[in-house]
């Protein structure tokens, strides 16, 4: 760090800052100071691979602004291998894969970002070439292509971790919903398929957080460095990012009690305040830190866009929670859908009447019976 | 006359305490599902209110599982507790332990009960029922504190009777 003209209280700062992503307290800060340090000296290498992705996780992690991508990129973590952000091509580029899979063996970590195809033995996503030849159509001797399920086969063994980088790869998203015509399988499971042992932490989003993602990168390296723990949940995400329901902490939640929504998309709303639960929003299902965190460097979050949110960051995203603009369905009693305060005024109602009632009847009888006592004594 | 009710000092407390932290359980619940309502409302406040809530619910859960083994097993033989409604007690204590679980899933959805929360129908289905039964919790333990006066010697007066001299 030194070389590269940090002060020590820069490094602290930074230090500090990684902390405050993390959400870790500030006591934290001399350990991920010291796993840093380690980290920038050792050159923790990061090898970031692309299954049945649209990139843009990638251009998502490429607005990264604290820390600056290219710091991530060169200091902080060595991203070995990145498709979109390397300067190598060809042979060049994959000679890194091969180096990283017999040199650092149990040491780098693996991201993989969008899903893996399986059905046409999983040519629906190749790079790089295999050893060996194939013959093509005009019955030429050419290398064959090597698709991602090969890559990973041989990548995820070595690897100390793997991370599947935004919803695609975790849960399948997009290229899983509906036909899934490509076999789109979540990485967690193609890991499962090879070592069952192997960590995998998942990021949801589509895409997901520049954020979600260095932290999650951040806190696997210093699980594995031994300075901190893994905090996920049963989906295997990290609960630093993913452990707080949107609508809970959502700017327009008020509006959601108050039963002020939004019923259609020409309604006058100047002040961009009526709740979109019933244009479709999917803040009660889905577990982020959006309305905390925000996006574009804090700068506003889909709902402070006025769009409703789609649960990108959920499991269930996009198969369950589509159509995006349907309304999640209601409680629903046999032939009535109330509201439960409204059902439970009715009840608390009903239930002072009942009450009151009993206590008349009782009281009034309590009275005859007391003359009729009297009257005897 | 009524015969008098006698109620060990152990039961006394226990009820004391069962009703406290149903009393917070229940404030701190409707708190937590409407924050603007009760003005809980910033996340550090809400925050504070979920810890809180499910702190009183360990207490409510505890007390109940204390109870039912008090009154069904571990009862003295020669205990003169003869305090009427014992098995709305009961079924007090059985509806707080399910209230607990479902508390529970409420707060990690994804944890060991995330088969409730699929069974209830997903998170927000789930948030609808826990509030749903936030209002059970209220009604069917006044209808139990009615219900025990209504039973008592001073019903339907607040204080008892003179004694006959």
């Amino acid at each position: 760090m030194a070389g590269k003209t940090v002060s020590r209280r820069q490094f602290l700062k930074h230090a500090g800052a990684t902390a405050a992503l993390l959400g870790l307290s500030e006591v934290m800060i001399p350990q991920i100071a010291q796993a840093l340090e380690e980290l920038a000296s050792g050159k923790p290498p990061v090898i970031w691979i692309q299954g049945q992705n649209c990139t843009g996780c990638s251009i998502s992690l490429l607005n990264s602004n604290y820390p600056m991508v290219a710091e991530l990129v060169l200091n902080d973590l060595s991203i070995r291998y990145h498709p979109n952000v390397m300067a190598a091509a060809g042979y060049t580029a994959t000679d890194v894969l091969d180096e990283s899979i017999k040199d650092l063996k149990g040491k780098y970590v693996l991201v993989v970002e969008g899903p893996v195809p399986t059905k046409e033995d999983g040519e629906f996503c190749t790079f790089g070439l295999q050893k060996g030849k194939t013959k093509d159509l005009m019955g030429n001797k050419v290398p064959a292509d090597k698709t991602i399920h090969e890559w990973m086969k041989e990548l995820v063994p070595p690897a100390a971790a793997v991370i599947a980088g935004g919803n695609c790869a975790s849960f399948g998203g997009i290229p899983l919903a509906n036909a899934g015509v490509t076999g789109a399988t979540p990485v967690s499971k193609i890991v499962a398929e090879i070592d069952s042992e192997k960590p995998v932490v998942n990021i949801g989003g589509c895409p997901a957080h520049p954020d979600w993602i260095t932290g999650t990168v951040l806190e696997a390296l210093l699980f594995l460095k031994g300075k901190g723990k893994l905090n996920l949940n049963s989906h295997k995400m990290s609960r630093t990012f993913f452990g707080q329901l949107i609508h809970e902490n959502c700017e327009r939640r008020a509006s959601f009690d108050a039963g002020l929504f939004l019923e259609d998309w020409n309604q006058d709303d100047p002040d961009m305040k009526l709740c979109m639960f019933k244009m479709g929003c999917k803040g009660p299902v889905t577990y982020a830190d959006c309305p905390v965190r925000r996006w574009n460097s804090k700068v506003n979050w889909c709902v402070g866009a006025s769009a409703p949110c789609h649960g990108c960051a959920s499991p269930d995203f996009y198969k369950t929670l589509s159509p995006l603009y349907e309304p999640l369905p209601n409680v629903n009693f046999p032939g009535i859908t109330p509201a439960v305060d409204t059902l439970g005024w009715v009840a608390a109602g009903a239930t002072a009447v009942g009450v009151g009632a009993h206590y008349l009847y009782k009281q009034l009888g309590h009275k005859g019976e007391e003359t009729g006592e009297g009257g005897e004594k | 006359m009524k015969e008098k009710i006698r109620i060990p000092g152990p039961v006394k407390s226990m009820y004391g305490v069962y009703a406290g932290s149903l009393a917070l359980v229940i404030y701190s619940g409707f708190c937590r599902t409407h924050p603007f309502v009760s003005g809980w409302r910033y996340p550090w406040a809400m925050a504070l209110m979920n810890t809180f809530n499910f702190l009183m619910v360990w207490v409510l859960v505890l007390v109940s599982f204390v109870y039912l083994y008090y009154a069904l097993l571990g009862k003295p033989k020669d205990s003169d507790w003869n305090e009427p409604l014992g098995i709305f007690r009961i079924a007090l204590a059985l509806l707080a332990i399910w209230f607990f679980f479902l508390s529970f899933a409420i707060y990690q959805p994804w944890g060991w009960l995330s088969g409730l929360i699929s069974l209830l129908g997903g998170p927000a289905k789930s948030l609808k029922w826990y509030e749903l039964f936030l209002w059970v919790m209220l009604l069917v333990n006044l209808i139990y504190v009615y219900a025990r006066w209504a039973k008592s010697e001073r019903f339907p007066r607040l204080t008892a009777p003179k004694k006959a001299e």
